[in-house]
């Protein structure tokens, strides 16, 4: 006889063909597994804050000696700021940093949890499957010995 | 020519009159290193098959319900869409093969295997081994799922029973452990030992040469690494030329295609074993030892719902090419090459992204993340539930006569 579906040569009393599987008689349909979702864990991190700057007073006309004053009172002004600003700079970069070094160390924890959890699971598993492998051994044995003994 | 991810991997393609491609991609691995690899892919105009023979002298056909892989020493492994599966020799000698049969009113696939590899040679057996398996759906894929042949109590004995005297076993050719061990009190340590080994030792015998010469000195890949030079020259040519270019790639590697072929096909360096992996091995094989016991399968779904799947590794059964996920370049994963998840897989993809965790000289380089089909996961199970089997056999053996 032909399959129905790919038309190959069969067996008469084969109830699937053997090269593509169809079935000849109506059989019950194996169930059909999907793997269950497992979502991965998403990340996120957060911007650094942005920086402020300040205005410079409007010049107005005065004396020579006034101007040489303000000139060098805005000098000073500029430099503290500039100084003042640096030193904000250092502290933003070095607490970005250790943001930074907290974060990989959290996610390092975090991994190392995750794995000691996975492989308390993957022993809890091993150590059922292993006691209903004995109990099975030591069962098939006392069988074994009771056949024996009659 | 075209850039992959950042400006020292780049395919060059060309266009031959024939209507064939030569695909070149050069990689530069995290060590530094230059890694070229090349295939000439030819696509029949009929019915979309596509063709791809490597520098190598590997083959990959890919037709509409079905995969040809050819590795190394000749042998061929074909993956149909169906579900079945089969390898055979060059002179069409069959390892194994599939077909459908009816497992008391359930579909099931029956594998007949007449040849298993050993010294690196296949080796018939005296009478063909059969053995069934159930057929599941992942993402409406059909695949083959290991159902456990039972063994009586008495042949787990050995495995459960210390030795009497240390077993010496002969070292390993395939592997490195990180601490290499030479005799055996417990059968558990040789078991999974003998898993990891037994594996690399399988991969490595598919890809040498068992018979004929070398398939990396065929006329047809000699042609093609030929080919890849001239290329490799004019590109170099055109790079040096054109300062826009030279920017956006790094130096053109004109020696690498040839010599470095060569070289992977010589070089069967053991694969190093770390101590975290050798130990995950084993516990991997006292779960399957004691499932075989109790008729439990090893299914990919439990695996994935168990809590451990981020731990787990996969040995790979049979040669597979997977595209690398960063760079999307091709690599192969052969036979006892070891992958664990990367990401757990979405429940509406039938792919994983798989980390290498140890492989093979002619394999994907391990740390790099592939993509890998979740049937081909499944395989996998299948396979290393199959090894034990066979090498809970071999270790009653060895126990029986002394030695390995």
């Amino acid at each position: 006889m032909f399959c129905t579906n790919c038309g190959k040569a069969i067996e008469a009393e084969v109830k699937f063909c053997p090269h593509c599987g169809a079935a000849q008689v109506p059989p019950a349909q194996p169930s059909a597994p999907t793997p269950s979702p497992a979502a991965p864990p998403a990340a996120t991190k957060s911007g650094p804050a942005a920086m402020s700057s300040g205005a410079l007073p409007a010049r107005r006309p005065v004396l020579w000696a006034g101007a040489v004053a303000l000139l060098v009172a805005l000098a000073s002004a500029a430099g503290y700021w500039g100084w003042s600003n640096k030193g904000s700079d250092d502290v933003v970069v070095r607490r970005l940093a250790d943001e930074e070094q907290r974060r990989v160390a959290a996610e390092k924890a975090a991994e190392t949890a995750e794995i000691t959890a996975a492989q308390a699971l993957l022993d809890k598993h091993i150590a059922v499957e292993e006691a209903q492998a004995q109990a099975q051994a030591l069962a098939a044995g006392q069988n074994k010995g009771a056949t024996r003994s009659r | 020519m075209v850039p992959r991810g950042n400006r020292n991997s780049f395919d060059i393609r060309r266009q031959n009159p024939d209507g064939s491609q030569i695909v070149l991609s050069q990689t530069t691995l995290a060590d530094g290193t230059k890694k070229v690899t090349g295939f000439k892919q030819t696509v029949d105009a009929r019915d979309g098959t596509k063709t791809r023979v490597y520098a190598d002298g590997r083959r990959v056909t890919e037709g509409r319900d079905f995969e040809h892989r050819s590795v190394g020493g000749g042998l061929n492994f074909v993956s149909r869409h169906n579900g079945l599966r089969e390898a055979v020799l060059a002179d069409g000698r069959p390892v194994f093969q599939d077909r459908f049969t009816d497992g008391g009113g359930r579909q099931v696939i029956e594998r007949t295997r007449y040849a298993r590899w050993s010294h690196g040679r296949p080796e018939y057996e005296p009478q063909p081994v059969i053995r069934r398996y159930d057929v599941v759906h992942i993402h409406g894929a059909p695949v083959a799922q290991y159902r456990p042949s039972r063994f009586a109590p008495d042949d787990y004995r050995g495995y459960y029973t210390r030795f009497a005297v240390p077993l010496v076993v002969g070292a390993a050719a395939w592997v490195a452990f990180a601490a290499p061990a030479t005799t055996y009190s417990d059968p558990v340590a040789l078991m999974g030992d003998m898993q990891i080994s037994s594996g690399f030792e399988e991969g490595y015998a598919y890809s040498g040469p068992y018979d004929a010469s070398p398939v990396d000195a065929s006329p047809e890949a000699e042609g093609l690494r030929r080919q890849m030079a001239t290329v490799q020259q004019q590109v170099k040519a055109s790079v040096q030329s054109n300062p826009a270019l030279k920017n956006q790639l790094a130096t053109v590697d004109v020696q690498a295609a040839s010599s470095q072929v060569q070289q992977a096909v010589d070089r069967a360096v053991p694969v190093q074993i770390a101590e975290d992996i050798r130990q995950q091995v084993r516990k991997q094989v006292r779960l399957s030892v004691a499932m075989q016991q109790n008729g439990h399968p090893l299914v990919l779904t439990d695996v994935l719902a168990s809590g451990y799947a981020k731990i787990y590794l996969f040995q790979t059964a049979q040669p597979l090419n997977v595209a690398e996920v960063s760079t999307g370049a091709e690599c192969f994963l052969n036979t006892g090459d070891l992958i664990g998840f990367s990401t757990l897989p979405r429940g509406d993809s039938a792919f994983a992204e798989m980390k290498v965790v140890a492989s093979g000289s002619n394999s994907c380089p391990a740390g790099s993340v592939v993509q890998v089909r979740l049937t081909e996961l499944q395989e996998m199970l299948n396979g290393f539930s199959e090894r034990v089997a066979e090498n809970l056999k071999r270790v009653n053996a060895c126990a029986a006569s002394g030695g390995c």
